[in-house]
């Protein structure tokens, strides 16, 4: 009888120290599930819709929402600001890059969530663009970022902090940009062809043919219908760039700026081919 | 429509579209933004009030040194006092104590800045706001003197008894009789007039309470708790400040005059 109760006084200690660490764990795992619940006011911030590619002097919209976390009594929402990036060349309806989304501070109480309705930036008119057009045309893809501010007051001590939120946005070029690019590099490209048999007219001078002609055709006449057809035929690529599209051109355009429309149009009468050979009789 | 009603409609539209979108902002920065503000309905939200308040107040404070961009005197007495107003409305808000606490501390600050602006000002600038609010001509007015101690009363004398409020909240009744003390040390001639019998009796019911505020004292154990010196030195400025109240308000000579007799027998002792 002595013996069992031994054994079974040893069964309970031993049952005892498995047990210890494991609740030493689900306590610890408790004390920081209560650590963890303890959040300060957070800001969220996102494009309305997430699958619209941002464009450089394009609309766009951003969504902001505030959440109070956890804090006792909640929170006094001073001033919520949204900035944006300058390079950006949109603007607020008061036409600034700095938007203030509330009009009047509030309080938000525990566990609360604000969303403010989105924030709708426009693109620059032009005559306030003349400073920046070269600089918006020639963008070249990036990243850019949307920072917002929630200025807030404990309401429990009345201390004043900040949240910051900031949003990356990959910025794609302006098509425009990318068609400026082209009709330069159409106009190099209607320059070159006409400059090279302008070089051998030239080193027959003193001839009786003093006009110079190219297959029977003025050199202002051949260059014109070169940077035309360059002009036409980039203006149809990059539109067609503009959704999907299983065209196979004679140059690869890997990046959609400025530049990608230089190349585009040094070879226009390529282009023009390839979409002839698709669109045409 | 000829061409100057269509102006006049266009003009008219413009300004029912200009009007809301300033009403949308309280972005206050000068005395005109303030009076803009203070004409039409505060915001309903008790914060968003204190902010904007706030804002002006600090606009205020910042053009006490330039004359030339002046603020009328009735707008500053309007501000500070919402202000206060407001702190108090938003303090009620709170069940926790300590949060409950910290908001009425802050209002007690508002109210004391009302009550040193109202200290600084002289009695003719007084008489000008006093004229301002109540549409009161001073001169070959009889009634003129009435109607500034009546004003001033409810409106002062409001301010004193709501700081009184806000340290009574906070179970701070030794700020109490400190604060008023001071109060009636600084501006003995202005305030006798205008301190509420409210707050002198609280006053009173406080000091009667001293040093532990735990309950009424008896005349005997008050009489015992005069040894200390900073309870004896609070009596002593209450029964000075109740002699000049008692001159400046006859009506209540009954009931404080036998306090004024009975505190000069327990210094004396």
């Amino acid at each position: 009888m002595i013996r069992s109760g031994i054994w079974l006084l040893r069964c309970l200690m031993i049952l005892c120290l498995l047990a210890t660490p494991v609740m030493a764990q689900l306590g610890g795992s408790a004390g920081a599930d209560k650590a963890a619940t303890a959040t300060k006011p957070e800001i969220d911030l996102s494009l309305v819709d997430p699958d619209e590619p941002v464009v450089i002097w394009r609309d766009v919209r951003v969504q902001c929402s505030v959440l109070s976390g956890n804090l006792p009594q909640g929170i006094g929402v001073r001033k919520v600001t949204l900035s944006v990036p300058a390079v950006l060349a949109v603007e607020s309806s008061d036409g600034k890059n700095e938007v203030s989304l509330i009009s009047e501070a509030t309080t938000l109480r525990e566990g609360d969530r604000r969303d403010y309705r989105p924030v709708e930036l426009k693109a620059k008119k032009l005559k306030f663009m003349w400073g920046q057009l070269w600089r918006v045309l020639t963008f070249r893809p990036r990243k850019e970022v949307f920072l917002a501010t929630l200025e807030y007051q404990r309401l429990s001590d009345q201390q004043i902090e900040t949240s910051t939120k900031e949003l990356a946005v990959n910025v794609k070029a302006t098509p425009i940009g990318m068609y400026t690019g082209a009709l330069i590099g159409a106009l190099l490209s209607a320059l070159l062809v006409v400059l090279q048999p302008l070089r051998s007219i030239l080193s027959k001078k003193g001839t009786k043919d003093t006009t110079p002609k190219v297959n029977g055709r003025t050199i202002a006449n051949q260059m014109a219908i070169r940077f035309a057809i360059g002009a036409v035929a980039t203006l149809i690529a990059i539109l067609l760039f503009q959704t999907t599209t299983d065209i196979k051109f004679p140059v690869a355009i890997s990046v959609q700026d400025f530049y990608g429309g230089v190349l585009l149009g040094l070879f226009g009468n390529k282009v023009m081919e390839v979409i002839w050979k698709r669109v045409g009789p | 429509m000829s061409f100057s009603g269509r102006a006049f409609v266009v003009v008219v539209f413009a300004c029912f579209l200009w009007v809301p979108s300033r009403a949308l902002s309280a972005d206050i920065q000068s005395c005109e933004d303030i009076k803009r503000y203070l004409g039409r309905p505060l915001p309903g939200n008790y914060y968003a009030r204190i902010q904007d308040l706030k804002a002006a107040e600090e606009v205020l404070k910042s053009q006490t040194n330039l004359p030339s961009s002046e603020c009328p005197i009735w707008l500053i007495e309007r501000t500070y006092w919402e202000y206060g107003y407001a702190l108090k409305e938003f303090s009620r808000n709170f069940q926790d104590p300590s949060a409950r606490q910290r908001w009425l501390a802050t209002t007690a600050e508002a109210y004391k800045d009302y009550l040193s602006w109202f200290e600084s000002l002289t009695e003719d600038q007084i008489d000008r706001l006093v004229m301002s609010v109540t549409q009161a001509k001073k001169v070959q007015n009889p009634e003129f003197p009435a109607i500034r101690r009546t004003w001033l009363r409810e409106r002062v004398g409001n301010v004193i008894g709501a700081l009184g409020i806000t340290y009574e909240d906070r179970r701070q009744f030794l700020g109490l009789i400190t604060e008023y003390q001071e109060i009636g040390d600084r501006n003995y001639d202005k305030y006798a007039l205008l301190f509420p019998n409210q707050a002198v009796q609280n006053w009173f019911k406080y000091l009667r309470a001293m040093p532990e505020f735990a309950a009424d004292k008896n005349d005997s154990q008050i009489r015992m708790s005069l040894e200390q010196r900073d309870v004896a030195g609070a009596w002593e400025s209450f029964r000075d400040f109740l002699k000049g109240y008692i001159k400046a308000n006859p009506s209540v000579r009954g009931q404080w005059t036998p306090v004024v007799t009975k505190i000069s027998q327990w210094l004396r002792t």
